[in-house]
């Protein structure tokens, strides 16, 4: 493997981070038979590895916050442990960041914004339709809802109905 | 080679959505835009707006530093947006991004060997080539350290050298790993060859617990603008770029950092100039 790829699993990894931080030369020639990139390995600082991790962690984070904070809200560590085992791909990974999270929170049982559930889906599915029961954060705090999403020919309707 | 690589000259700003009315309007004292080209990928903001100004397009994901093959798909939507915009110039980095099917999602470095050598030069000619315009390489911030960093300015230079690129100065994210590293930045530049830098980023850092990031949310610091200073002295025409991300000003503020870093352009202007050719 590469050094560039090797570097790319060590970032993404961190149970494998952490073992090649215990025991750097198996791991580096394990993951890198080539002597010039095991040797690109074996000089990475612990504390640069983990700290540009962290980074890429970090901005995963903020961005999907950004896309939704109510569902992410007071949940970063979760995000957190499950962001390393999932990387998403392409120039929309934000939102398909967020998309999975919100998945992984409904799988776990927890609660999740269904406005911004619906939000999230008209922007990443916008032809297929949905109906959807749950709770959305409102000015008044959470109320039970529904949320619809219909897409065809060009147009899109989109609405969440809450209770009280 | 004289005058601009680019032909970016005077101050511009990096086009954001809470940007787009004050630059469209014509409000703000800019010479220049830059847009990213992945915000336009779907969008359909009327690119055309923007030409009274020349405009470049900034890619992020091009991941130049990859074993893999250059992925044409997104390059050809690179060179749409180049298009649309009527560029002059395209950019990305000196990084990777994705490797091994893994998106890490932002700038990462690559080990400076002469295989990355071969590597990025001839994902250089190919993007050159496929967008029909002279694309800048910009060096990056990074937490972590590889073998032959230090050699940076001279790799950047070599490959402006081989392939008829430009490089893309960050003074923000040079000043970052100076600071975080513990190099001296002006040393940093003495290596490069400003003849071949064709435009010039520039934002103020933010500091957590003794460290430096590129965060994009803070005005320039006076340390940032006395480097843009020492680099427009010896090269007057170079675009200087303000670049904001997160905590975006108000418009009377956006104008107040762009008249900073202005002053320092014009200064260096009115200054009989060492113009390196
Ligand atoms: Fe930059």
């Amino acid at each position: 493997m590469d050094a560039v790829c090797a570097l790319a699993r060590l970032l993404s990894d961190p149970t494998l981070r952490e073992q090649f931080l215990a025991n750097r030369q198996s791991v580096a020639w394990e993951l890198c038979p080539d002597e010039a990139d095991a040797a690109v390995l074996l000089a990475v600082e612990a504390a640069g590895l983990r700290r540009q991790a962290d980074l890429l962690i970090a901005k995963r984070t903020r961005a999907v916050f950004a896309l939704i904070p109510n569902s992410l809200s007071g949940r970063h560590r979760l995000f957190v442990e499950w962001a390393g085992s999932y990387w998403p791909e392409g120039y929309r990974r934000h939102e398909l960041d967020a998309w999975s999270f919100l998945t992984e929170v409904n799988r776990r049982g927890l609660r999740y914004c269904l406005i911004e559930y619906l939000r999230l889906h008209a922007r990443l599915s916008p032809t297929s339709s949905l109906v959807r029961f749950g709770l959305a954060r409102t000015g008044r705090g959470w109320r039970p809802g529904l949320a619809v999403h219909a897409g065809w020919s060009g147009r899109r309707v989109s609405c969440v109905l809450t209770l009280g | 080679m004289s005058g601009p690589v680019a032909g970016l000259q005077g101050v511009g700003l990096g086009v954001r959505s809470a940007f787009w009315p004050l630059i469209v309007d014509g409000s703000l004292p800019l010479d220049f835009v830059e847009v990213t080209a992945e915000h336009f990928f779907d969008d359909d903001l009327p690119l055309v707006q923007l030409s009274g100004l020349p405009v470049a397009v900034h890619s992020l994901g091009l991941s130049l530093g990859s074993p893999e093959p250059l992925d044409e798909a997104y390059l050809d939507r690179v060179r749409a947006v180049a298009e649309r915009a009527d560029a002059v110039c395209s950019s990305d980095h000196l990084a990777f991004t994705r490797a091994n099917g893994i998106d890490l999602g932002h700038l990462n470095p690559v080990p400076l060997s002469d295989k990355m050598f071969d590597r990025i030069a001839s994902r250089v000619d190919r993007v050159q080539q496929i967008t029909g315009r002279v694309m800048l390489l910009e060096n990056i911030t990074t937490h972590l350290q590889l073998p032959g960093a230090r050699q940076e300015p001279r790799f950047l230079t070599r490959l402006a050298y081989a392939t008829g690129c430009g490089i893309l100065l960050d003074l923000t994210n040079l000043y970052v790993n100076a600071r975080n590293f513990g190099f001296d930045p002006e040393d940093y530049l003495s290596q490069m060859d400003l003849a071949r830098v064709g435009q010039i980023h520039l934002v103020g850092y933010s500091e957590r617990a003794g460290r430096l990031h590129d965060e994009h949310a803070r005005p320039v610091q006076q340390e940032l603008l006395s480097l843009l200073r020492g680099v427009l002295m010896q090269r007057p025409d170079i675009g200087v770029l303000l670049e904001w991300d997160r905590d975006l000003p108000d418009a009377a503020a956006l104008a107040v950092e762009l008249t900073r870093i202005r002053e320092v352009v014009d200064g260096c202007r009115l200054r009989p100039c060492q113009t390196v050719v």
